[in-house]
């Protein structure tokens, strides 16, 4: 975008229900009581290899976003992680979505998900 | 694998949805910014390897996909780490911290918080110049954002550099380049803080203590 690119920041290995579950204790330290704040880590452990403060920050923002969108005392924000098969996109492809999502927005990147 | 998060807020319009990734967009007024960004957390998690997905229904709520890839097989040294591992960069320095921006706000004084500083918030640059020029020598850094409605960062770093010559004072922004770094040095700032490197703020803020107390 605009600003200056950066060198790629170091990734490492971490549990993404770690990951998950920090965003949202920070998260339930600051919103209402109301705001009800639930977490469904899954049965599985899921690695990924990421640098955990940047995806901890995406995560936190779609929260606090959440949060903001309840517009109302009283509202649920649900952080939950699944495994999904995503095989071999190919870069600008289109993205075959889970049954039932109605996607907009995606950018279909090399994954394997 | 994907990570969700799901809200039962207001929901977006098809026209609100088709825009949120774009750099600027926003549905807010100005100074009630939503933080990071929809467009840097897409920048992040493609540098990952990964994407953003949306499905919002208006009145029912929102519910935004983080899709990742799964690390290799080994789940061998397995870092349990997350922002705790960014808590080494320890100190009980005054910082006060300058953003419209309320997420900003939020998430920068708990990081700091829990590593020790004591830190106070403005909303807005005239506010921050007031408080610190009632009492300049109660803050040991100041860590601005560069753009708010009501005044720059460098506008606020020239007034207090000439209030307390050698005050450290950082200058967080959204889009860092060349310009706007030599700007911000001429302005005074003592280093620049690209915003969505916010990981970095830990170190950062502690080398620029301590370079000021070994320079002071």
């Amino acid at each position: 975008m605009f600003s200056r690119r950066q060198p790629q920041q170091p990734k490492s290995i971490h549990p993404a229900s770690r990951l998950l579950l920090d965003v949202a204790a920070l998260l339930r330290s600051t919103v209402p009581a109301g705001i009800h704040i639930a977490v469904d880590i899954g049965p599985d452990p899921l690695n990924v290899w990421v640098n955990a403060g940047q995806i901890q920050q995406v995560l936190l923002n779609l929260g606090v976003n959440a949060w903001q969108a309840i517009q109302r005392p009283k509202g649920h924000i649900k952080f939950s992680m699944h495994t999904c098969q995503v095989d071999g996109i190919p870069t600008a492809a289109p993205v075959i979505l889970p049954a039932g999502a109605t996607c907009c927005w995606m950018w279909p990147t090399t994954a394997r998900a | 694998m994907l990570l969700d998060v799901a809200d039962d807020g207001a929901g977006m319009s098809e026209a609100v949805r088709e825009r949120i990734f774009e750099p600027f967009f926003t549905t807010k007024p100005v100074g009630t910014g939503t933080g990071l960004g929809l467009s840097v957390a897409h920048g992040i998690v493609e540098e990952h390897h990964g994407a953003i997905s949306v499905d919002s229904t208006p009145g029912l709520g929102t519910t935004f996909h983080v899709w990742l890839p799964l690390a290799a097989e080994s789940t061998a040294g397995a870092d349990e780490s997350g922002f705790d591992a960014l808590q080494t960069e320890e100190g009980d320095e005054r910082i006060v911290v300058v953003d419209d921006d309320e997420f900003m706000r939020f998430v920068v004084k708990r990081i700091l918080l829990k590593k020790g500083y004591r830190v106070t918030c403005f909303a807005s640059a005239r506010e921050a110049l007031l408080a610190i020029q009632a009492d300049p020598y109660g803050v040991d850094l100041v860590l601005t954002d560069f753009n708010m409605p009501d005044g720059s960062g460098l506008e606020l770093a020239r007034e207090l550099v000439a209030l307390r010559p050698g005050l450290p004072i950082i200058v967080s922004s959204g889009f860092v380049d060349d310009d706007l770094q030599q700007r911000a040095i001429a302005a005074g700032a003592t280093r620049i803080l690209a915003k969505e490197r916010m990981e970095q703020l830990g170190p950062v803020l502690r080398s620029v203590l301590d370079e000021s107390t070994r320079s002071g």
